[in-house]
């Protein structure tokens, strides 16, 4: 019996919006006002320019409505914003390494620097709620999230991960580091050291771990992440005005600014112009590594079959 | 914003498309059995066979306007002409009937590569060449480096004989990649604009295609027999 059943908690009804075929799949909860978000990347589940694009569209819809989700012609406040993944085990691999490959081959910092620039437009109106200081935002990490995918978790007010999920920034392993974010959110939860310590160490831990660390905030058994996102809302529903002054507050005390954002991406741009052949090869290896893994997903389950298949 | 950043943009779908593919992943991966890498070097003898006839024809047709790209066409003809012959080399080190190949026509995807780029760079316009050139770099330089090594595994032929033209073009690409990033770059006609997007789109589309004919799809058993 997972929580939600164990608090005779109804599932409330969810509805699809926003636009079809992206690469960003939305549903709305009016009950309890929350959005449901997943990622649904073609190909290797990493942050494809298509993703990202799907997410600020998305985003940039939601910040002009002011935390507001239309539905059924009629504008709905959002009080809860989950993002999570429809790729079994997987939250998201990060960045596209086949794309950095390319654009550091090619000596091209102004795409390098786009690329950046659009990560941080994602995950920067994340950090600030998206202008909305009444919603709450919600990593929901069922499988793997590394690098981009462990920034973009890091990026919500609350973590909810499953217990098998991994969690960590493998970018030292080709000589580079996580530029979208990580130092800084992971900093405001576990201390500049800490961050440090993960960061250089491109150690990949269990979500069990980092629940014990302070960065995941919930530990949900393994498929029941979403119920334990129900329960989580459930129990703080009361309490809602507060939590929210709460993570408002995490702001003031540790300030993420889009400057100091922007400035990390220009150390990671200079970073990664300066890799070496030898390190691209170790990125190399590490974008066949991803492919094997999807099609042994692949091979399987049905769902992921398809996903690969784009 | 440069154009080359607009053409990774608006073409990054059917690179990732590419990338995709289950038997390109199998490839990068695993390698290929005897027989299709012996029909993959019979498809890439046709499309080399035809890469600098191919420049040549797109730099014949640039106006001044274009004289940059001509310049390059040049340079790219002098660095790649004679490189079938490293494909037919290879195909007879690997135990192909290579003179069959050269007299045999490619795959229906590689005989619509090549008829489309003629066509592309005669009837659309001559910048559409960079189309070509950009998916074939980029599929050597991002996706090739390990594929000589994979193949040369799986099918127990230790190279480099068998292997000259995947291993050249993977070790020689850093420099060719930036050259042609700079050379996108200049481009600022709208007309060669979509005309080099649409022919990367459709390179990219093509060249996956090859991986579709029914030597490259048969089951492992099939295969192992």
């Amino acid at each position: 019996m997972n929580l939600s059943e164990m608090l005779n908690l109804e599932m409330p009804k969810k509805s699809s919006y926003g636009q079809r075929n992206t690469q960003f799949d939305l549903e709305f909860e009016p009950d309890t006002g929350t959005i449901w978000a997943w990622f649904n990347p073609t190909g290797t589940p990493c942050f494809s320019l298509g993703l990202l694009n799907d997410i600020r569209a998305h985003d940039n819809m939601l910040e002009t409505n002011k935390g507001c989700v239309p539905q059924s012609g009629q504008l709905h406040k959002a009080n809860y914003y989950v993002v999570g993944s429809n790729i079994p085990r997987v939250f998201n691999l990060g960045g596209d390494l086949a794309l950095f490959i390319l654009l550091i081959k090619s000596r091209e910092r102004e795409a390098l620097a786009h690329y950046a620039k659009l990560c941080i437009d994602n995950i920067y109106p994340r950090i600030r709620n998206y202008g909305c200081p009444t919603m709450t935002t919600i990593s929901l990490v069922q499988g793997d999230a590394l690098g981009g995918g462990f920034e973009t978790a890091l990026s919500s007010d609350v973590i909810v991960a499953e217990e098998s999920a991994q969690l960590g920034l493998p970018e030292i392993l080709f000589n580079l580091f996580p530029g979208m974010g990580a130092y800084s959110l992971l900093a405001r939860r576990i201390g500049m050291r800490a961050a440090e310590d993960l960061i250089t160490s491109g150690r990949i831990l269990p979500a069990s771990k980092l629940y014990e660390m302070g960065v995941v905030d919930v530990l949900a058994k393994d498929g029941e992440g979403e119920s334990t996102v129900r329960s989580w809302i459930a129990k703080n529903q009361k309490r809602r005005n507060g939590f929210q002054a709460v993570f408002q507050a995490r702001q003031h005390i540790h300030p993420i600014t889009r400057e100091e954002l922007d400035r990390i991406t220009d150390v990671w741009v200079d970073a990664a112009l300066r890799l070496e052949d030898r390190d691209l090869k170790m990125m190399g290896r590490i974008v066949r590594s991803q492919m094997r893994r999807m099609d042994n997903f692949a091979a399987k389950t049905p769902q992921a079959a398809l996903a690969v298949a784009g | 914003m440069s154009f080359f950043i607009k053409l990774i943009e608006t073409t990054d779908s059917e690179r990732r498309a590419l990338e995709n593919l289950p038997k390109v992943h199998a490839m990068i991966n695993h390698g290929l059995t005897l027989e299709e890498y012996q029909t993959f070097l019979h498809d890439m003898y046709h499309i080399v066979w035809n890469f600098c006839p191919i420049m040549a024809s797109a730099a014949s047709r640039c106006s001044d306007d274009f004289r940059q790209v001509r310049y390059r066409l040049y340079e790219s003809i002098e660095s790649e002409k004679g490189h079938e012959a490293w494909v037919f080399d290879d195909l007879l080190a690997v135990g192909g009937d290579a003179e069959k190949a050269k007299a045999t026509l490619p795959s229906l995807p590689v005989q619509s590569m090549i008829a489309f780029n003629y066509n592309a760079v005669e009837r659309v316009h001559p910048c559409s060449v960079i189309g070509m050139l950009y998916t074939l770099e980029v599929v050597s330089s991002v996706y090739g480096g390990r594929v000589a090594t994979a193949i040369s595994r799986a099918i127990g032929i230790p190279g480099p004989r068998g292997f000259t033209f995947l291993d050249s073009h993977a070790s020689m690409d850093l420099d060719h990649m930036a050259k042609l990033t700079e050379l996108v770059k200049t481009i600022e006609a709208p007309a060669a604009q979509q005309a080099i997007i649409n022919a990367t789109r459709v390179n990219f589309w093509l060249f996956g295609q090859v991986f579709s004919q029914p030597v490259f799809n048969q089951p492992a058993t099939a295969r192992a027999a």
